[in-house]
């Protein structure tokens, strides 16, 4: 809504004073932060503001609240048939659980994929801003953005920010002309490519548990119904063993044709599932 | 344990800064620091359902801080258009700072489109104005409730900065006694994600919502302090919302 | 929670540190008696070693007087025992349910670490997910229900509340004592 009655940039400059400068550096480095402003509180470090005045934990009687849905299990890998993503769906405050229906596949475009891990409102927002730009490269290029050069956008935003609390754990994933690909990106402007023999991630308190799982049964030369299955699979043992993950299991598998969101399920079921197999395999 | 531990309280009281005046004992005393704390607490329960064509959003009337109560009538839901309701638990000061920000945006939108904004867009405009104030939150706790362009109910639960979802179940709560609150409408109303109770729940018209949530009020008067007096009930259909204002106990 | 001449106590069955979860078949609840039910919760060590110590003075004192320690006796020395230790407590939170006296009336308390108890008429809560349980255990109680009711009500506050705790969950555990039997039921729940 903004876009259309953004200011024009003389009068936002000033209005802005003191901020004109790094509005300025975003601008200039094709971001479009200029059409951005976030207002700053009126101390010696903003950063440290939030974190004084917000705490992860809700409903302690401090007054502090929540800021963060923080717990997370997601996954993605390359495989021979393309890209699978595989999240949870718990957005925790402290020990409450917020939602339990959470989407952390964010569909930037039919092409491309963004996952949530870390602070709820910085993926959503930050990812929706994405969006809007890649949207603006095609336009200005008649081609679609490239995997690289989407996560490329999202660590420079993230590197714009470094240090003011951001929070984020994100792979962006997709099929461009190179293939497919998968990329991380997180707050501290960190980006990095998937590939050589284990070409996957996992993001989020839930992770190490999941890369267990991928560890021990992932290989590129899974069909699309074993790859979709040991997504599955490495989040219900995440969910089970991690207690910030837990919810409803989405699975997404990225192909040349773009995305498709092939499984959706209740990680309640999967247990009755996955315990029978445990007991089968115990008990021959 | 409160009595015991006072830190703030300490500075103030320094020996060294009494006998020899300030700034004296440079090594022993500790630097002088300004804290800039802008938010408060002051509770604010709110819920929300929403149905095939209905949505109905119940929040309290009472204003406290710490153990006092300011106020049993204040408003804090904002009937934003037709369709939509906003209503905020958190810092007050904050909620009504956002409220007429909210309401500048809803006017300007219907003057620039010639219609009203959707109940879709002012969730993502309260999201984007939660979240343009990333560094600098807004202490609001929202929950906004609707209409959607189909005519279904709406409902929406947002962090301080902007994270907000559409509710699956079409119940959230948000607020001093969400926590309270949510496994109650957990049991009743949860379909999905949350399995607690039966697997098939019961479609409730307008009126047993209604009653559900003073229901609910009433059980979260008794458990949390911050929230009691009265509430706020807004009922929204395709013709128009009903307002009601439920009494509690006010103790 | 209280029934007409029973009692129940419900707990689920995780025991983990922090988010990691360790274990999913924890008990927490035990038979002090015929008559006496201990739920604790709360540090898993000091759970056990608070369960033994009380073990021992109940059987001394069965033993010295030859008859039951009464459940309002046990919630007592209970807490006269945790503040023995008031600068190095047990982090645990006990509830006590027993029936009380010839007539089987029901006694219900909880206390915090320091020994200060509690005592209601209707429920009590203690733990990870006690918020969660105030808004069920106060939505869905009625007084004076029979053991299969208040089996019914207690494992539904349970379940739905712990369904909104991370730290909680991963199946339950429902002990009913009436005058003359202890059922004990295991619930199925969430394993995330």
């Amino acid at each position: 809504m903004d876009l259309l009655q953004a200011p024009p940039r003389g009068l936002f400059r000033e209005s802005h004073g003191a901020s004109a400068t790094r509005m300025d550096m975003a601008s200039a480095a094709g971001m479009g932060h200029d059409q951005m402003k976030f207002e700053l509180p009126g101390v010696q470090h903003p950063a440290e503001f939030v974190s004084q005045n917000f705490s992860p934990g809700t409903y302690e009687d401090n007054g502090k609240r929540l800021k963060f849905s923080k717990g997370t299990t997601t996954l993605a890998f390359i495989f021979k048939g393309g890209v699978i993503v595989s999240v949870d769906s718990r957005a925790s405050q402290g020990s409450y659980i917020g939602s339990q229906t959470v989407k952390k596949v964010i569909e930037i475009n039919p092409y491309l994929l963004g996952t949530m891990a870390g602070g709820a409102a910085d993926c959503l927002f930050w990812e929706r801003n994405l969006g809007m730009q890649c949207r603006m490269f095609e336009l200005r290029n008649k081609e679609r953005i490239s995997v690289a050069a989407a996560s490329k956008l999202l660590a420079n935003t993230m590197n714009y920010y470094k240090g003011m609390g951001l929070s984020m754990g994100t792979m962006i994933t997709g099929w461009d002309k190179r293939g497919p690909q998968l990329f991380y990106v997180d707050n501290d402007g960190t980006r990095l490519k998937a590939d050589g023999d284990k070409p996957f991630f996992c993001v989020g308190s839930g992770g190490t548990y999941a890369y267990g799982v991928l560890d021990s049964s992932y290989s590129f030369d899974l069909s699309d119904e074993e790859a979709i299955e040991l997504g599955k699979r490495a989040i219900y043992h995440a969910t089970y063993r991690d207690a910030y993950s837990g919810g409803v299991n989405n699975v997404y598998l990225v192909k040349e044709t773009g995305w498709t969101h092939v499984f959706s399920g209740d990680t309640y079921h999967h247990h009755d599932k996955y315990s029978a197999e445990r007991e089968a395999a115990a008990n021959p | 344990m409160a009595s015991i531990a006072s830190s703030e309280g300490d500075r103030t009281l320094d020996p060294a800064m009494q006998v020899g005046g300030a700034g004296v004992d440079v090594a022993s005393s500790t630097p002088l620091q300004h804290r800039f704390s802008p938010y408060s607490w002051n509770g604010g329960t709110v819920l929300a359902v929403a149905g095939k064509d209905y949505c109905v959003v119940a929040t309290d009337k009472r204003l406290a801080e710490g153990y006092s109560i300011l106020s049993r009538k204040i408003d804090r839901a904002l009937q934003l258009t037709d369709k939509t309701v906003i209503a905020c638990g958190g810092s007050h000061n904050d909620v009504e700072a956002l409220y007429n920000h909210l309401k500048l945006r809803a006017v300007m939108y219907k003057y620039n489109h010639e219609e009203d904004l959707s109940t879709i867009g002012a969730a993502q405009l309260l999201s984007n104005t939660l979240y343009y104030k990333r560094f600098f939150p807004y202490y609001a706790l929202a929950v906004i409730a609707g209409l959607d362009d189909d005519g279904v109910g709406y409902v929406a639960g947002y962090d301080a900065v902007g994270s907000y979802l559409r509710s699956r179940d079409g119940y959230t709560a948000n607020g001093s006694a969400a926590a309270i609150a949510m496994p109650i409408l957990d049991n009743a109303l949860g379909k999905v994600g949350v399995s607690s109770g039966l697997d098939e729940k019961p479609e409730y018209s307008i009126a047993d919502t209604i009653e559900m949530l003073k229901d609910i009020f009433v059980t979260v008067g008794e458990r949390d302090i911050l929230c009691g007096d009265a509430v706020d009930i807004y009922a929204i259909t395709a013709t128009g919302t009903e307002h009601e204002v439920f009494e509690l106990k006010a103790d | 929670m209280t029934g007409k001449n029973c009692v129940a106590i419900a707990s689920d069955t995780r025991m983990g540190a922090q988010a990691l979860t360790v274990a999913t078949n924890q008990e927490r609840v035990f038979k002090m008696n015929n008559k006496t039910l201990l739920g604790l919760s709360g540090l898993i060590s000091d759970v056990y070693t608070v369960k033994q110590k009380l073990d021992m003075q109940v059987n001394m004192y069965k033993l010295r007087e030859n008859r039951d320690m009464k459940p309002s006796v046990f919630n007592n020395m209970l807490s006269s025992f945790l503040y023995a230790r008031r600068f190095g407590p047990y982090f645990i939170e006990p509830i006590v349910a027993g029936l009380e006296g010839p007539d089987n009336k029901p006694f219900i308390s909880g206390q915090d670490l320091l020994g200060a108890s509690v005592f209601t008429d209707d429920f009590v809560v203690a733990g990870t997910s006690e918020s969660e349980l105030f808004g069920t255990c106060e939505s869905f109680y009625k007084p004076d229900l029979e053991p299969e009711e208040l089996f019914e009500t207690i494992a539904q506050c349970m379940l739905a509340a712990v369904d909104r705790d991370c730290l909680a969950g991963w199946g339950g555990v429902v002990h009913i004592l009436t005058p003359d039997e202890h059922i004990v039921k295991h619930l199925k729940g969430r394993h995330d």
